[in-house]
This record gives structure tokens, C-alpha cells and sequence, in this order.
């Protein structure tokens, strides 16, 4: 299993798994998917890329934690990511508490 | 007067005072309070991040975390669960894996569920977190707490952001007397003979933040728990002299006139 497969989560009965290559740039740029993150529906157009999504937020790395279908992802892990329909994505920081 | 370094797992500290970061008008008053309050480490919570105003400041920005140490906390959870994901996930920020552990059990009280908390000291410890759990002014319950490997224990003085003060000084006592790792009075502070009074008990170290955060002038009231914490420290330290129910003469009774 990789570390990629590790983080997906069960395929639900009925969906239909999409077959695991890397897309090309091109088709990458015509996907449009739904993910849900921090609880909501988000959808990304185009680049999928874990990476890409958080410098469109304009979040620092070193600011944030990122979960993905209940996994932690290290750091070193954001590059490796495309988003696929269906994530879901939390990406949390800190904030005054007590 | 010498005092001992302030250990919690393998750092140590100089300030005794730990401090939170909510309720501040902005960061700015945050960042000033915690300047003046000379904490040196600082309590944040771990919320999702707002994805709809893109240009929020974080606190990070005006927290530095190469100079303070950041304290993440699971304020709002009310289950093990959800603890340990919160932890987790801190982690994961960066700012190494130092956690106030905090589970409620009851809404209106915000008095911790303690078999929760116990629950999830003992995962984090094993994954390796330096676990600092707030909990009852109840000895057993720190005992266990200890016992499964926390770094301190944080007995609260009442309830969180009540301003009650210590409410039972006889327990928080016998939680000094049997502990072997730091105790640090977490919640119900109110006013700075609040945190004196925590420190002349033999307390290790005092965690506040509405008390400042509250006051009208949070960043007078920082500096006045940082003295009273200080006072409080040395009064410990020094040794204060036993109750007595009479009066005993400070000036000599030999030599009067007449």
C-alpha cells in the first residue's frame, strides 16, 4: 500500500474508483471536483494539488495542520497530494484559547 | 533568593506564569499582555481555518513561536477522541508536541471529564506529546495522571474563567505534597493574590487567561500576575511564619519609659 492509497478512503458501494495514474496536465486543468473542507462543499477546478489549494487560500505551511480522510499529513507530505472528489479536508491553525 | 529552574518534561522555564491567548480585543493587545505578563509559554486553541476571509491574521504572527512555547490546547472537546485528533493535528503545525489536555465534561461547569482525560494522557504519552492535563483539584485523579506518565498536572482552582480564586487550598496542597512532576494551578484565577496565594501553597506554576484577558486594563493586570506570581514564589520560598490565634509582640517588651 502506499502512503497515498493509505490516506483514500473506503471506496463507497457503487463508486466507481478512478484508476490510479498520475493525470496529465492537461486533463488535470479540465477536472472540476467537490471536496469537502472544513465541513463544507469546496470545489476546485482544474489543479487538484494539496500544494495549490493552500497558496490559492493564501496559507503559510508552517502556520497550518492539514487532515485528509481523517490522516494526519506531514509536511513533507503536502507535494505528493492530489485532491480527488470526495476528500475530505481539514486544515486547521491556532487561535486565541485558553 | 535562588530559585529552581521550572521544569516541565525536559525544558525549563524561568517564568512560573503561563498564559492564555483568548478573549483579547486583537492580537496586538494579545501580543502586549503576554509581553508584560513575562510568560514564556502561551496557550492557543486549534480551530479550523477560516477559509472565507483569506487575509485573517494568524496568531503565529504575533505570537512568535521561536521565542515563546506554544501550548496547544483541546479546549471544546468533549470526548477522548476528539482530543487526540486535536493533538494530533497541533503537532503537525510545528511547534513541537508540548499539549494541554482538556476534556469537558459538563457544559455549564466546564469541570473536565476526568476518566476521558486519563483515557487520552495515556495514548499521547505513548505517541509522545508532553501532556499537561487539566483536571480536578482531586489527588487521586492527579495521581493516576502521573502515574500514566504526564509531565504535570493541572488542578483548576474553579471553574474556567470564573474568577472564584482557589476554592479548595487543602487539596491543591495535598496534590503539592504527593506530586513528583510540576502543578500548575489551571483555571478560576481571578485577581493577582489569586495567583500569589497558588504560589505561596508550593505551587510549581499558575495558568490564566481571562483573569488578564477580562480586566479592564489587560495589560496592567499581565504585569500585576506576573509580581503576584513572583511575590507568591518568593513568599514560598522564604518561609512564612506560623498562624497563631494571640498577638506576639514585635517591639521589645524590656525598656519602656516610665
Amino acid at each position: 500500500m502506499t502512503e497515498r492509497s493509505r490516506l483514500r478512503p473506503k471506496p463507497l458501494p457503487g463508486r466507481q474508483e478512478a484508476a490510479f495514474q498520475m493525470p496529465s496536465q492537461n486533463a488535470a486543468r479540465n477536472q472540476k471536483i467537490t471536496i469537502k473542507l472544513n465541513g463544507d462543499a469546496y470545489v476546485i477546478e482544474g489543479d487538484a494539488r494539496l500544494t495549490t489549494l493552500i497558496g490559492a487560500l493564501k496559507m503559510k505551511p508552517t502556520r497550518i495542520a492539514v487532515e485528509l480522510n481523517r490522516e494526519v499529513v506531514p509536511k513533507s507530505g503536502y507535494a505528493g497530494i492530489t485532491l480527488r472528489e470526495g476528500d475530505e479536508l481539514e486544515l486547521i491553525n491556532f487561535v486565541g484559547g485558553g | 533568593m535562588q530559585d529552581t529552574p521550572f521544569n516541565i518534561g525536559k525544558q525549563s522555564f524561568k517564568s512560573r506564569l503561563i498564559v492564555g491567548t483568548g478573549k483579547y480585543k486583537d492580537f496586538n493587545e494579545t501580543r502586549r499582555a503576554i509581553e508584560e505578563s513575562g510568560a514564556e509559554i502561551v496557550t492557543v486553541a486549534v480551530r479550523r481555518v477560516n477559509i472565507t476571509d483569506r487575509n485573517k491574521e494568524n496568531l503565529l504572527d504575533f505570537i512568535d513561536p521561536k521565542r515563546w512555547q506554544i501550548l496547544p490546547n483541546t479546549a471544546g472537546c468533549y470526548t477522548a477522541d476528539e482530543a487526540i485528533r486535536t493533538c494530533r493535528l497541533a503537532r503537525e503545525v510545528g511547534v513541537g508536541a508540548m499539549v494541554k489536555l482538556e476534556i469537558i465534561g459538563d457544559q455549564k461547569t466546564l469541570f473536565p471529564d476526568v476518566p476521558a482525560t486519563i483515557e487520552a494522557a495515556r495514548i499521547l504519552v505513548k505517541e509522545g506529546f508532553t501532556v499537561l492535563p487539566y483536571v480536578t483539584d482531586d489527588p487521586v485523579a492527579c495521581k493516576r495522571l502521573e502515574e500514566i506518565g504526564c509531565a504535570a498536572v493541572m488542578p483548576l482552582a474553579a471553574p474556567i474563567g470564573s474568577g472564584l480564586g482557589i476554592r479548595n487550598p487543602f487539596n491543591i496542597k495535598i496534590i503539592i505534597e504527593q506530586s513528583k512532576v510540576p502543578v500548575i494551578v489551571d483555571a478560576g484565577v481571578g485577581t493577582a493574590s489569586d495567583a500569589a496565594v497558588a504560589m505561596e501553597l508550593g505551587c510549581d506554576g499558575v495558568l490564566m487567561n481571562t483573569a488578564i484577558a477580562g480586566a479592564k486594563d489587560p495589560i496592567a493586570m499581565a504585569r500585576a500576575m506576573r509580581l503576584g506570581i513572583e511575590a507568591g514564589r518568593l513568599a514560598f520560598l522564604a518561609g512564612r511564619i506560623e498562624r497563631r490565634l494571640y498577638a506576639t509582640a514585635s517591639s521589645p517588651i524590656t525598656g519602656l519609659i516610665g
